[in-house]
């Protein structure tokens, strides 16, 4: 892939990454207000297909990391280079947790009433990490972004 | 038990197996299959990160089918268990994360 295109499609990655980090805070929100809601179960969705698609995006990148920039970035600063390692294990695990929440939240308001309680809760939990884990990596891609980038 | 609550219960088990399963897979290949220093290696034709992508997938897959067959002989217990397991998977990739990256 080409120089230009990998700027373009990393911009882009941003911007949706971002994107998806506020509509996973939105669900998260919405989820420990409103619990198992219409609201919620739509606004998760939204929000996994955001960062699914982040994801998607950073997938198309990666090659071009490993190719271009990875070097450079560990012999620059080795930190800055751990420090995106972990941002891709938390973006993965954001992006996992997204859909199991929302799994969980279709299974609760889908379900049998006694097993609601408990599928909301852990809809609530995995909406939750992801916006947290979701964030993070985001953060660590704009410290990095600002020390090396295509 | 519904099939849409037997399908979400399924997606919630898999996302569980799938983190554990890199969390382990990143920490296996650190301690026993270390990869040379970043900082001297040039270019690599493969990729860890999806190949470990890859083989979570397949795992979450596994998951997928043991929270069915749990789902469907004791819906209540997948229910109970299902907050213990994305919270305990969440907590594998953290720790994963912060000390094995």
């Amino acid at each position: 892939m080409s120089l230009e295109a990998l700027q373009r499609i990393a911009l882009l990655h941003g911007i949706t990454a971002w994107i998806a980090v506020a509509a996973l805070i939105l669900a998260a929100a919405a989820l420990l207000r409103r619990g198992a809601s219409p609201p919620a179960l739509r606004l998760a969705a939204v929000a996994a297909a955001l960062i699914a698609i982040a994801g998607a995006q950073g997938a198309l990148l990666e090659e071009g990391y490993r190719s271009r920039l990875r070097q450079k970035l560990f012999l620059q600063a080795p930190d800055l280079g751990w420090l995106f390692e972990r941002k891709l294990h938390l973006a993965f695990a954001a992006i996992v947790l997204a859909s199991g929440g929302l799994g969980a939240l279709w299974a609760a308001r889908s379900g049998d009433p006694a097993s609601r309680d408990d599928l909301a809760r852990a809809a609530k939990i995995a909406a939750t990490a992801s916006a947290a884990l979701a964030l993070a990596a985001a953060v660590a891609s704009v410290i990095v972004a600002r020390h090396t980038r295509f | 038990m519904r099939r849409a609550e037997a399908a979400g219960i399924c997606a919630a088990f898999a996302a569980a197996a799938a983190l554990v399963a890199y969390a382990i897979q990143r920490v296996v290949e650190r301690r026993y299959f270390p990869e040379p220093n970043p900082a001297l290696l040039i270019w690599t034709d493969s990729s860890a990160f999806f190949w470990r992508a890859g083989v979570s997938l397949y795992a979450a897959g596994l998951g997928a089918f043991g929270g069915l067959v749990l789902a469907r002989r004791s819906p209540r217990s997948a229910a109970r268990g299902l907050p213990w397991l994305i919270a305990g998977a969440t907590a594998a990739i953290l720790a994963q994360a912060a000390l094995s990256p």
